[in-house]
């Protein structure tokens, strides 16, 4: 059975097809960074421009070796995300399930990053736990089955993706910050300054970055002037405080659950400093510790093909718009 | 010729459909919650999936108006010309006002055409001229202030104005644009040698320069 998959929910275009039986058979993925970049951050208008322009292409890119007649289904994200973003995708998705004649499946976004790791790696079923972070969501969800999911922490205030976006416009590094802060942090020293752990020992799984992002700022205020050496310094030593309190977190939910496999999911996932950190808990904690390959650690239409396969012929309403800027994981339903 | 139109620039949605001789349509209420569904629209101007193969144009309002249901109209026509490897044809919904009119004049009319938005309270304006049943923009489409609009109509008295973006004219002149005129402005304007590529049928953005820069902060 094939899934087209449809990825709007943001700035990037992507869609994917879905093989039962061979796995991902086709891909694209269309990146607005730069258009965003412009302005410091994602403008959402501009973002449904965009994916109305560049959506035929992605499609004709992701499907250029694929019989269209030979597609069974198409899945979409319907939220949560940008509503004029998420639109576009659903209209795609409408008119070509129309065309086709085949069955629309609505599904969330949130849950194609739950259950990405799956398709990559057949041997992971649930429960396991999915650390996902990104530029939008940080939680940390126990998926018990698939539908049925548990959040058992996450940000009381900015995302950790959106605290390092804001981190790199305080050190004047392009948009997303999340690269460059990275890239920058090779070469400074992670115990330069000690900032905050916000939460980190708190009796819960919830985590909290804002208060991080804070102390960067009258740090870099109290300095004034600087130099190279103390911007990579900087945030070296930011990236390893929220490091610090995504692994310690991540201990405490082993601990606490039991669980044995751990997945990192979402565009913060593609921080070599986080995985390797994480990664350590296999030897301390004994435990499985799984990524998605880089290019499905931010958004992407294969984890939305791979999610419609699984929720195959789901019972889908046709007399109305699916889309939802807000969408909870705890809505779902198996 | 086969056509299907939708229209959604405007506070309603409409369809219509061209098949042969049979000209059908219907307009439905619409708004940023409660949006209609194509799928069910179109069967009821008797269009169903199957049918799709047999249209051999399809158009849209590509505004100027709300951007989401243009876009969301646009996007959900570029998926359904692309599959049916068919043209898409975006028509002004300004030149679909005056073109609705236009039978009524003579060549050489000068036709203003304004819409107000119920939306964001915004006045859309352009003129054309009337050439052997087809009409020649004068200018770009453009959104304009309330005292820019009333000196046109003041001063150019002799000339034809269409569209509910007047605060003086009859109500038979106010008459908004809608899919069954859209079919009949696309029949006029289709020519065998242009493309129509679905992927540059796009909605037209008045606003473009609302989002500043961070250079220019």
């Amino acid at each position: 059975m094939k899934t087209l998959g449809i990825e709007t929910s943001c700035d990037e275009t992507a869609i994917a097809v879905y093989d039962s039986v061979e796995g991902i058979i086709g891909e694209s993925v269309f990146s607005q960074i730069k258009m965003h970049a412009e302005y410091g951050g994602v403008v959402p208008e501009l973002a449904s421009r965009d994916h109305c322009k560049k959506i035929i292409q992605v499609f004709k890119d992701a499907t250029k070796s694929v019989d269209l007649k030979s597609i069974d289904q198409i899945a979409y994200t319907a939220g949560p995300g940008l509503l004029g973003a998420l639109l576009i995708g659903e209209s795609f998705a409408k008119g070509l399930a129309l065309s086709l004649n085949i069955p629309l499946i609505p599904v969330n976004h949130l849950e194609g990053h739950l259950v990405s790791p799956s398709m990559e790696f057949k041997d992971i079923k649930p429960p396991y736990i999915c650390l996902l972070v990104s530029g939008g969501h940080s939680m940390i969800v126990d998926v018990k089955a698939m539908g049925e999911y548990e959040i058992l922490g996450q940000s009381v205030d900015d995302a950790i993706g959106e605290a390092f976006d804001k981190v790199g416009k305080l050190l004047d590094l392009p948009y997303p910050g999340g690269p460059h802060i990275e890239k920058i942090a090779q070469n400074g020293n992670p115990f330069a300054y000690d900032f905050p752990r916000p939460m980190m020992h708190s009796n819960n799984l919830d985590l909290s970055f804002s208060g991080l992002k804070t102390a960067v700022l009258y740090k870099v205020k109290e300095i004034n002037l600087i130099d190279k050496q103390t911007k990579a310094d900087i945030a070296a030593s930011f990236q390893q405080a929220a490091i610090d309190v995504l692994n310690k977190k991540i201990i405490k939910t082993i601990s606490q659950t039991g669980r044995e496999n751990i997945i990192i999911a979402g565009g913060v996932a593609a921080n070599k400093k986080l995985r390797s950190s994480i990664k350590e808990l296999e030897l301390k904690m004994g435990v499985n510790v799984y990524y998605p390959d880089l290019k499905y650690c931010g958004d992407n239409g294969a984890m939305i093909s791979f999610l419609g396969a699984l929720r195959s012929r789901a019972e889908v309403n046709p007399l109305r718009s699916h889309v939802r800027a807000r969408w909870p994981l705890t809505e779902l339903s198996k | 010729m086969n056509i299907l139109a939708i229209d959604s620039t405007g506070n309603k949605t409409s369809v219509a459909s061209k098949i042969g001789d049979d000209l059908l349509s219907l307009g439905v209420s619409h708004n940023r919650k409660d949006r209609p569904d194509w799928q069910d629209l179109l069967e009821r101007i008797n269009v169903s999936s199957d049918d799709l193969q047999n249209i051999d144009l399809f158009t849209f309002g590509q505004g100027p108006g709300s951007y989401t249901s243009i876009r969301s109209v646009a996007t959900f026509l570029k998926a359904i010309a692309l599959i049916h490897q068919k043209p898409l044809m975006p028509l002004s919904n300004l030149e679909c006002i005056a073109y609705g009119h236009s039978l009524l004049y003579k060549n050489d009319s000068i036709i203003h055409s304004a819409i107000s938005s119920d939306i964001d309270s915004e006045i859309y304006y352009s003129s054309y001229e009337l050439k052997n049943s087809l009409l020649t923009p004068l200018n770009h489409e453009a959104i304009l202030a309330r005292d820019d609009l009333d000196s046109i109509f003041a001063s150019k008295r002799d000339d034809i104005f269409v569209g509910n973006g007047w605060t003086d004219l009859p109500d038979s002149k106010k008459k908004t644009s809608d899919a069954s005129t859209m079919i009949e402005l696309a029949m006029a304007r289709y020519s065998a040698s242009e493309e129509y590529n679905p992927n540059d049928a796009n909605p037209v953005y008045l606003k473009d320069t609302s989002y500043k820069k961070l250079n220019d902060q």
